[in-house]
């Protein structure tokens, strides 16, 4: 056995590593996994058809632009096969293609076909390359009409059309800044499309930007909410903790779920609790109750909800160092320490010494507290230290002995 | 493309010459424990292509030889237990081949732990409504795995392997293997 292990390892150390090297490039992968994937994709996907779509046919030369494939079921609808397809253009010195299908031009004006294939499917776009330059842009709704009109509260897709001085008509949304002076519109620009909003038939208007600007263009604001709903009706709150709010409205033919973002939202006691943004989401500030009212136009009165932050949602309030009392020295000194438990997170205690207001009891002449919660033995004797907070009283005896 | 390809092999041809002289080397000065053996093993395979995973499994036979505790070489050839379907779509690892150079530590005299480097090549076959696939492909073969003795004075053992048999963008495909081997000593 050992004879044959030691020739082996001769064996092993004179011709393994050439015979590994050989191994090794035959070993290199073989087998080209792609049309069985392409296979599935189309048999998981049931793909029937796929098309292929850009943003614009026309982009400026050096530039790049995504180019889309859109598979079709047998249930008609639809799945985005972009990076699943196989991507090629037909004159390479003029574009790429990335395997997600991001056409990047190089240099020269030119016209490319970009064809893209899947497992027998097969779909063609030609898209041009041109140097001309930007001539003016025009804000328009990103929909079939491109009519600027909405209902309050409700986004308006926005894109922007450029026009160049080669005649060409580019959607050029991605590529420009947004912006709007009306007070309360609610412009949302890195969304895809764009929007804009606002919560009161006002006279809004939107602007778009990409070395020129576009003329101001005013969006129609029509004020036609039947009702609204604002959830929850009543809440209950610690001071420091948040409620988010969600406002529903009925525009008649049409249910929005959750126009929250865009409604106007007020509390009528702010130092009760407030809104940091005008976002649906009210902080607790202090104990008391507070009206909050979200709005949308002004044909429906605004809808209301009470918050009361109240001291009750403290579950247990406790005071230390010994919650059965304990003993001083005669004029020796004792720090008190104050703990609440939250109902929100009963397990959790809350140092709050800080916030406490410390006295002792009348008639002890013993002790005394200072408002940080000092105790001093003054005299020997018992007296009792009290600490009250948000509505809670806790209190310990503490025996000055000589 | 290609470009890569050529940059992927030289990558591996400088890697798989550190590891193999040192495989060499170490074997060269360690003898003992030496002896052919064989494997019986049961794969539970993955197959992962297009955000899908097929589990077919297969039973393997191996032959191989310990050269040390440390050191062995291992031939081995599985062949289809069951298919998986996943949808409309059936997975069967028709058969696979694998040559595996299997270098580890020593835990304690029971245990052994290692590293395998080989090369497999396999015959995926898959099933669908539109799909009738019939493939054989290949590539470089990673894994780890440990074994136990069963018997102290036996040389059974029951190992436990992960190896990975081809990796490419589309493709993965795995196999998680628990089986007996023998030891000749």
């Amino acid at each position: 056995m050992y004879l044959i292990n030691r020739w082996l390892n001769v064996l092993l150390f004179r011709y393994l590593p050439a015979a590994g090297v050989l191994s090794l490039l035959l070993a290199c992968s073989s087998g080209d996994p792609r049309p069985l994937y392409e296979s599935l994709i189309v048999e998981f996907n049931d793909v029937q058809s796929i098309s292929i779509s850009a943003l614009n046919t026309v982009i400026t030369t050096g530039e790049n632009q995504q180019i889309t494939v859109t598979g079709t079921t047998s249930q008609n609808t639809t799945i985005d096969l972009s990076e699943m397809v196989s991507w090629s253009v037909d004159d390479a010195s003029l574009a790429f293609i990335s395997a997600t299908g991001l056409l990047q031009s190089i240099s020269q004006d030119g016209m490319v076909t970009v064809t893209a294939t899947l497992s027998g499917f097969s779909a063609s776009m030609d898209v041009t390359f041109s140097s001309a330059a930007l001539v003016s842009i025009e804000v328009k709704a990103d929909t079939l009409t491109e009519d600027l009109t909405t209902s309050v509260c409700r986004p308006l897709p926005l894109k922007a059309m450029a026009t160049y001085d080669d005649a060409s008509l580019r959607n050029i949304t991605p590529a420009v800044s947004w912006s709007t002076t009306t007070a309360g519109a609610t412009l949302v620009s890195d969304s895809t499309p764009p929007s804009i909003t606002h919560y009161d038939v006002v006279a809004t208007n939107v602007t778009a930007t990409l070395g020129i600007s576009s003329p101001a263009a005013a969006v129609t604001l029509v004020d036609d909410i039947t009702s609204m709903a604002l959830s929850p009706a009543a809440v209950t709150l610690t001071v420091g903790s948040e409620q988010s709010f969600v406002l529903s409205a009925d525009y008649g033919s049409e249910t929005e779920p959750d126009i929250t973002a865009a409604a106007n939202w007020q509390s009528s006691i702010p130092s009760v609790a407030d809104f940091a943004n005008n976002d649906g989401i009210v902080t607790a500030l202090a104990v008391g109750t507070t009206t909050i009212t979200a709005a949308c136009g002004s044909t429906i009165l605004p809808v209301s909800s009470t918050v009361t932050v109240d001291v009750n949602n403290i579950s247990a309030f406790e005071i230390g160092p010994e919650p059965l009392g304990f003993e001083l020295t005669l004029g020796s000194t004792q720090q008190m320490t104050a703990t609440a438990y939250y109902v929100s997170d009963p397990q959790t205690p809350v140092d709050v010494t800080d916030q406490v207001s410390w006295s002792v009891d009348s008639g002890s002449v013993a002790i005394s507290v200072d408002s940080f919660g000092l105790v001093t033995a003054d005299a020997l004797g018992f007296g009792k230290v009290v600490a009250s907070f948000s509505g809670e009283t806790a209190d310990i005896t503490v025996y000055v002995v000589p | 493309m290609k470009i890569f390809e050529c940059k992927r092999v030289q990558t591996r041809t400088f890697w798989f010459r550190k590891i193999l002289a040192f495989i060499v080397m170490i074997s060269a000065f360690n003898v003992h424990a030496s002896g052919f053996f064989v494997d019986v093993s049961h794969l539970q395979s993955s197959v992962a292509i297009a955000d899908q995973e097929f589990k077919p499994q297969l039973s393997q036979l191996g032959l191989g030889w310990q050269f040390t505790d440390r050191f062995s070489v291992e031939v081995s050839q599985a062949v289809s237990a069951s298919d998986d379907a996943v949808s409309t779509v059936t997975a069967e690892v028709k058969t696979l081949s694998s040559v595996l150079l299997r270098y580890g530590s020593v835990i304690n005299s029971n245990v052994n732990t290692y590293l395998m480097l080989g090369y497999s090549e396999l015959n995926l076959i898959m099933t669908g409504t539109s799909i009738q696939a019939d493939e054989q492909y290949s590539d470089l073969s990673l894994g780890l795995g440990f074994e136990e003795k069963i018997f102290n004075k036996s040389g059974l053992r029951l190992h436990f392997d992960y190896l990975v048999h081809y990796d490419q963008a589309e493709l993965t495909i795995s196999s998680v293997q628990l089986g007996l081997r023998y030891v000749f000593d």
